[in-house]
């Protein structure tokens, strides 16, 4: 087996940073996201440090990153609550916050809470003349799955009701593109595939979902396309199978002697990308079939305790820690977004 | 493995295809820059894609604003109507049978005719001051509501604007429910009552008005406690609401006439007492640039804080 230069995991993600979108370029009807350049200073914070990113119409686009990393400031300047420090942002071919984009706008804030006293239905009814429309919440909250509970109280809502109910309001008014801060995370399985369905079939009736979720099993579940941003700048966009590796090979292992990563990852061939550890499992992507006992001569051959080896494609949990591993040292895996 | 740099130019996927015309193929050469914020897709009386700030701004979408705390309001009327329906009549037995008691007349009238007006100024404005502090703020910060209300094409000072007046609503609420006894006590010529309640909304208005000022500039609620502490309740005693401000030191004197309330306050009593004159409409007027003073201001402050 070759031995290339050794190179640390770390050093290399294993999705590279692109330049997202070019500063000069069309902005067709099929866009329903534009940012170029977009910059967002708090003092002496620098919050978006010059953003480019692209969201197509009629798709449902996830928007990752850790804690700290710019997503609700960039959210919040696409929905016109933010001003940009500089750069160039447009959203339906409007500029951000106008009333003309915001008549076609939907969206749900990450942090919100309703009146317990109110039924469902008036909330909804409560948002449309808001809206400036008339609400359509019978089917909104037959969308959601609340059509039963439309006439109860808020108060007597769970916690993943009223979320759905969330989801709900920003639906009020038939919008062509919905923000959604962190629409799953209070949800049981159930009532994430409920939301992962709504979504589904908001994309099959062309709305345009920008997802801001931490719950990376949903995003790589229900996002045909996503950009990561960290520290202000995206660091990575593009489609999501395109985004993950794969096929690769996942090793769980024991606990590894010290330098024994180092050196296998040294001993690989050229071709494979450089490996990941993360809680216990080995990833490298890009080895072919014929491939994987020599992988597996190798890790053992290194000292390394292999108790399980299977064949399968990059999550984008280890895209996610790859990519930021890069970029934090230290970073002992654990995934925030 | 295709990489995510490749994937980019208008759709890998194809959903654009469709829709790309010519025209917008042709549009490509055309630098990205000069697209963004198309004037044409600024619709008419847009307030947030023009410079337009503070009362300017605001359009008939504020109503909606107010209904909706209106409603919220009314779905929890036995929690939210009775006390500040209450507190007045235990003002109005404490400062008027009371202390009444003890003094027999006060400025040329019973003491309950001369407190009277005072008790409603003073209850509107508490009304209106909670309302804008920590009714705003709770809406503002804990629910979000805010956010998803400026979301829509409700703009910021429309936002404001719904609170100022839901907040003289409530003032003008208070202020009826203790008329009500006042008539019954014969204290109060009912003829007077809707111009003695469009001056509640008016009162209520500037310190719903000042109150969101406030609001806009707090971060955490401890901070209306300097507000409260410091400014209403202090103007609520030196402001000739229950005793005449010829009692306070004359140096004093102008300054308590400086501060709108005072103006209010003895407005009010002037109906109340059929003492109405020329300094009526100077009063009057004083009360209304006032109000419009703090409106603006805390139209535009809210912008600054609900848009960062």
């Amino acid at each position: 087996m070759e031995a290339p230069p050794a190179a640390p995991a770390a050093a290399s993600p294993a999705v590279p940073a692109v330049p997202a979108v070019p500063v000069a370029g069309a902005v067709p009807r099929s866009t329903a996201i534009v940012c170029s350049d977009l910059r967002k200073n708090y003092r002496d914070t620098v919050a978006l440090a010059g953003v480019d990113l692209r969201v197509e119409r009629g798709s449902v686009f996830g928007f990752l990153g850790p804690n700290g990393a710019g997503k609700s400031t960039l959210v919040k300047i696409l929905t016109g609550l933010v001003h940009p420090s500089g750069g160039q942002a447009e959203v339906l071919g409007g500029r951000p916050g106008s009333r003309a984009v915001h008549r076609r706008l939907g969206y749900l804030p990450e942090q919100f809470r309703f009146p317990q006293w109110l039924t469902g239905r008036e909330l909804l009814r409560l948002h449309g003349r808001l809206m400036g429309v008339e609400s359509n919440d019978s089917q909104l909250l037959e969308l959601v799955g609340l059509d039963a509970a439309g006439d109860r109280r808020i108060g007597e809502y769970s916690k993943g009701m009223q979320q759905r109910l969330g989801l709900a309001q920003a639906l009020v008014g038939d919008p062509e593109l919905v923000f959604l801060d962190e629409p799953t995370s209070a949800l049981d399985p159930l009532g994430r595939r409920h939301v992962r369905d709504i979504l589904t079939h908001l994309r099959d009736r062309g709305i345009t979902v920008f997802l801001n979720s931490h719950l990376l099993t949903e995003v790589e579940r229900v996002c045909d396309r996503l950009a990561v941003i960290d520290r202000g700048s995206v660091i990575a966009q593009g489609a999501t199978d395109d985004l993950l590796k794969g096929p690769g090979l996942r090793v769980r292992v024991g606990e590894l002697p010290e330098g024994a990563f180092d050196d296998v990852t040294a001993r690989l061939p050229s071709h494979v990308a450089p490996p990941t550890y993360v809680e216990g499992v080995v990833t490298i992507p890009g080895v072919a079939a014929d491939e994987v006992p020599g992988v597996v001569r190798t890790l053992v051959d290194g000292g390394v305790p292999v108790y399980e080896v299977t064949f399968a494609r990059q999550s984008l949990e280890e895209a996610f820690v790859q990519l930021l591993q890069g970029r934090h040292p230290g970073t002992d895996g654990e995934a925030r977004a | 493995m295709t990489q995510p740099g490749a994937t980019h130019p208008d759709d890998p996927r194809g959903l654009a295809g469709p829709h790309v015309s010519g025209t917008e193929a042709a549009a490509t050469e055309a630098p990205l820059i000069a697209r963004t914020c198309p004037e044409p897709s600024r619709a008419p009386g847009d307030t947030r894609a023009s410079p337009t700030r503070g009362l300017a701004a605001v359009g008939p979408r504020f109503l909606q604003v107010w209904y909706r705390d209106a409603f919220v309001f009314v779905k929890l009327w036995k929690t939210n109507l009775f006390p500040p329906l209450i507190e007045p009549y235990l003002y109005l037995l404490a400062l008027g049978l009371g202390v009444g008691f003890y003094v027999s007349e006060i400025d040329g009238v019973d003491y309950l005719t001369f407190v009277a007006p005072g008790i409603i100024v003073t209850s509107a404005i508490l009304q209106a001051t909670f309302e804008c502090t920590y009714g705003s703020y709770f809406r503002m910060s804990f629910q979000s509501t805010f956010d998803a209300i400026i979301s829509t094409p409700v703009n910021p000072e429309e936002v404001s604007m719904g609170e100022i007046c839901w907040g003289a609503s409530r003032a003008t609420l208070a202020a009826a429910a203790i008329m009500v006894s006042l008539a019954a006590f014969g204290r109060l010529e009912l003829i007077w009552a809707p111009v003695i309640l469009a001056l509640q909304f008016l009162v209520g208005m500037q310190f719903g008005a000042l109150s969101l000022l406030i609001t806009s500039k707090v971060r955490q609620t401890e901070y209306f406690n300097f507000f409260l502490s410091g400014i209403i309740f202090p103007a609520q005693m030196l402001t000739g609401a229950f005793f005449p401000l010829s009692r306070i030191p004359e140096v004093l004197q102008p300054i308590a006439w400086a501060v709108p309330l005072t103006s209010a306050i003895d407005l009010t009593r002037s109906i109340m007492l059929d003492r109405l004159g020329p300094h009526s409409l100077l009063q009057l007027a004083y009360l209304m640039v006032a109000t419009l003073v703090f409106v603006e201001l805390a139209l535009r402050s809210m912008r600054r804080r609900l848009i960062g």
